[in-house]
């Protein structure tokens, strides 16, 4: 009996995916599959369940790396980001001028996943993940860590392929601390030069 | 009928938070909410919903709030919700919960 064959005998309830890695490595050997390989199940299974976790790990590999190109690249063409104390942002060109503008100030040292939920709805995944981040000021200074979450919709698009279609993140630290502070002052910054 | 259900929804959010009904207002959360406010610790179920809401509302009566925007996807049983205050959320189809 083959993985597929596996899975597909244990349905969720509700028709979602679903399968938790040991019942499923379980199930495996009560029907005496031999030489079974757990971690190319599991990664079969994770890849049916968590259909953006690679794309998580690019993105957060891009942030780091502070290559707006790759970020951008994760978003739909209509997406819509609401950064905290920022106004909203519509479509790819505006999501690119706030990283530019962002990477012009600040360097990502350190980001790191402490929670991950996703639950895939058809033709989108909803994912809820707090992490820590860390950041220094380009010009200098001190690092500020922060810890914060995320709320992202991911769309399958057209072609097959997963793009975050709304997204919106904050932190959990009081007003005036972590990264708050930074991006208040970032975003002061704009709205006088706009005057 | 999904569009007059997200405004009937929203409409009761925003009326039971200018009401100050912390009631009204839990009781349109599931059980298994998680709430992200700004600046503050995720919320995980209805009891700490309803503890961050009285903590608020000691402090704070709300005396306005309009949305300037509001969008609405359907997708299987979910509404996700994109409204102007900004906010983002999901709204979960209890009727069709197993």
């Amino acid at each position: 009996m083959g993985i597929n064959q596996i899975l597909s005998q244990k349905p969720s309830p509700r028709g979602e995916v679903g399968f938790r890695v040991s019942d499923v490595i379980d199930f495996a050997r009560l029907r005496g599959v031999q030489g079974l390989d757990t971690k190319a199940v599991s990664t079969q299974i994770s890849c049916r369940q968590d259909p953006i976790l690679a794309l998580r790990q690019a993105l957060n590999e891009a942030g780091k790396a502070g290559d707006i190109h790759a970020l951008i690249s994760m978003y739909a063409d209509d997406v819509i980001v609401m950064p905290p104390n920022d106004t909203t942002l519509y479509g790819r060109a505006e999501c690119r001028e706030w990283y530019q503008e962002y990477y012009q100030y600040f360097r990502i040292v350190a980001l790191s996943e402490s929670e991950r939920e996703v639950a895939v709805h058809g033709d989108f995944a909803l994912e809820r993940s707090g992490y820590m981040i860390a950041i220094v000021p380009v010009p200098g200074g001190n690092r500020i860590r922060d810890d914060g979450r995320s709320f992202n919709i991911w769309r399958r698009q057209a072609d097959g392929s997963w793009k975050i279609w709304q997204s919106m993140w904050n932190s959990v630290k009081p007003v005036g601390s972590g990264t708050n502070r930074y991006l208040s002052r970032l975003t002061q910054k704009k709205t006088k030069g706009k005057r | 009928m999904s569009q007059d259900l997200s405004v009937n929804l929203q409409q009761s959010i925003l009326n039971a938070s200018l009401a100050g009904n912390i009631d009204a207002n839990v009781s349109l959360f599931s059980d298994d909410a998680v709430v992200m406010p700004p600046n503050d610790t995720t919320l995980f179920g209805k009891a700490e919903i309803q503890a961050w809401w009285e903590d608020y509302f000691q402090y704070f009566r709300i005396v306005s709030s309009a949305e300037s925007e509001n969008e609405l996807t359907v997708a299987d049983d979910q509404l996700l919700n994109e409204a102007q205050l900004p906010s983002l959320s999901f709204l979960k189809n209890r009727v069709r919960d197993p």
